[in-house]
């Protein structure tokens, strides 16, 4: 019996190890993950924001530091805080944050929305120019463009989605706002203090009754 | 006689192979080998710039570097390319002449397993160089361009010249420049011609504006050498000061003319920070570092009169 035992214990072992042999010797994905990956090679620049605004844009909040945290780690040790949350596209000045808040000090000046959090003005522009919100949204990887024009063009359509989101949401419910709850996207130099006054780009505008 | 001939000739032949070998080895320790460096054109300073910086980073690192000018010619380039991938180059850090007509000798220096690094300017096939280290220009442009709105006050007329239609920087430092100015309707382009980056045909192009249109306001130009031209042809009519100039680069006329009032802004690239990057990176792909990013964007800075303290021609003071 004991020996029964040892030799079908030592086929089963070679089998798992002939298995694993297999399991390594081949690269695999989630079927999800590859069907969305060639879906998304057959899109247009502006065709991939949509995707993304559609679908991913609810998890921003989830990887994003309240603004109050973020303003008392960012006067400590901007270079730490940088390199556990920030990013910065390839060689720069400036780095990037995700950063999210709710706040009832809130201002509609003639050109932006003004929220003011820990002695900071965070101005939420009428008008989104560059790349900020392409690069802060980590969805867009530079090597699958074919050229930095394409490249640039996710921004673009990126930039008018966010500016249509301002719009409506400004437009529908900042009359009756109490507060008001954003995610968005900062850009900030880590050997400069913060400025009094910051631009936020939104992906998330809410105000709340 | 005879065995102290042979024993003589066996002496010379030893010490020959010694000193041989000993020579061998010293040019083995002197040079890691060939670098080519391939410039789009060395008739415009920032370039030289970009091309000496990149050889002698090359240089620095062990590497003989070898500057080849392809005068703004694509058959230049292909018989530069054909001429590197035949003497034993180990790396070529490249600036294209075209962004798509250049893919064809990277491709054929990629087959020849030899590793290309662009630089500045990019080639519209993300596979074909090993890496690419470029301006961010529509970032650049786009600071350029909500400068440009302040000083204009969001309204007025104004012109643009172009530069190299073919080259993919052109068109992203206008997009990023449009893609503020645009959002003013009361800014009105009255006309956009290309001068090929040129400073003479960007002073003739800017005359031809003027006759055209008497009320303009402002230039925007692709580059510094541009800007320098219209500079001239503003001066020429006697509207010094009535036209603002806005460049793009970061040239020494440019910067001095920023601290002497004759240009109002310009981005500042930095070609410097580039040319030693892309250096820096063949000699980690040569000593077989293989994974290497494929684009690295580097940020353009505004320069204008109120931060001009802070810059040089070409770069930062200090960096």
């Amino acid at each position: 019996m004991k020996t029964l035992c040892y030799k079908y214990g030592k086929i089963v072992l070679l089998v798992l190890l002939c298995l694993l042999a297999l399991r390594l010797s081949f690269y695999t994905e989630s079927l999800s993950a590859r069907q969305e990956r060639e879906k998304l090679s057959q899109f247009s620049p502006g065709q991939e924001v949509d995707y993304y605004w559609d679908n991913y844009r609810s998890s921003l909040p989830g990887r994003a530091l309240d603004l109050s945290a973020f303003v008392g780690r960012f006067r400590q040790d901007p270079q730490a805080l940088a390199a556990e949350c920030g990013g910065t596209p390839g060689i720069g000045f400036k780095t990037f944050f995700l950063v999210k808040t709710e706040t009832s000090d809130f201002t509609m000046r003639d050109d932006c929305l003004e929220l003011r959090v820990e002695g900071v003005k965070w101005q939420i522009p009428e008008k989104v120019f560059g790349n900020l919100a392409r690069d802060a949204s980590g969805w867009f990887d530079i090597e699958h463009y074919r050229n930095m024009t394409e490249y640039n063009e996710v921004s673009s359509y990126l930039n008018a989605l966010i500016m249509q989101h301002i719009q409506q949401v400004a437009d529908s419910s900042f009359a009756s706002g109490r507060s008001c709850r954003v995610c968005g996207a900062v850009e900030l130099a880590l050997d400069q203090p913060l400025a009094e006054a910051v631009t936020l780009i939104p992906f998330e505008l809410e105000f709340i009754p | 006689m005879k065995r102290q001939l042979i024993r003589f000739a066996g002496l010379l032949l030893g010490l020959s192979l010694l000193v041989g070998g000993n020579s061998c080895h010293d040019r083995q320790q002197k040079s890691r080998g060939k670098v080519a460096v391939i410039i789009s054109t060395l008739n415009n300073p920032w370039f030289v710039v970009l091309g000496e910086t990149a050889s002698d980073r090359a240089r620095e690192l062990g590497y003989e570097a070898h500057l080849f000018d392809s005068q703004n010619n694509p058959f230049k380039e292909t018989e530069h390319f054909d001429n590197v991938l035949a003497s034993g180059y180990k790396a070529i850090l490249f600036n294209p002449t075209d962004a798509s007509g250049s893919v064809v000798n990277v491709l054929q220096a990629k087959r020849a397993g030899v590793p290309v690094f662009c630089m500045d300017r990019e080639i519209d096939d993300i596979d074909a160089c090993t890496s690419q280290i470029l301006s961010d220009n529509y970032s650049g442009c786009i600071e350029l361009g909500k400068y440009f709105v302040s000083q204009m006050k969001g309204r007025g007329n104004y012109v643009e010249i172009l530069g190299l239609v073919g080259d993919n920087n052109t068109w992203n430092r206008s997009k990023g420049f449009h893609a503020v100015v645009d959002c003013y309707p009361d800014l009105k382009m009255l006309s956009q011609q290309s001068a090929d980056f040129d400073q003479n045909k960007a002073m003739e192009v800017m005359e031809s504006m003027m006759q055209a249109h008497a009320d303009i306001q402002a230039v925007f130009c692709g580059n510094d050498a541009m800007a320098m031209g219209a500079y001239q042809a503003v001066l020429a009519a006697g509207k010094a000061g009535k036209i603002k100039i806005f460049g793009f680069d970061g040239a020494a006329d440019v910067i001095n003319g920023i601290r002497d009032g004759k240009i109002d802004a310009t981005g500042m690239q930095f070609p410097r920070v580039m040319a030693r990057t892309a250096a820096e990176m063949a000699d980690k792909y040569i000593r077989g570092e293989h994974h290497l990013p494929k684009k690295i964007p580097v940020a353009v800075e505004l320069v204008t009169r109120d931060n001009i303290a802070r810059y040089e021609a070409f770069g930062k003071e200090g960096e």
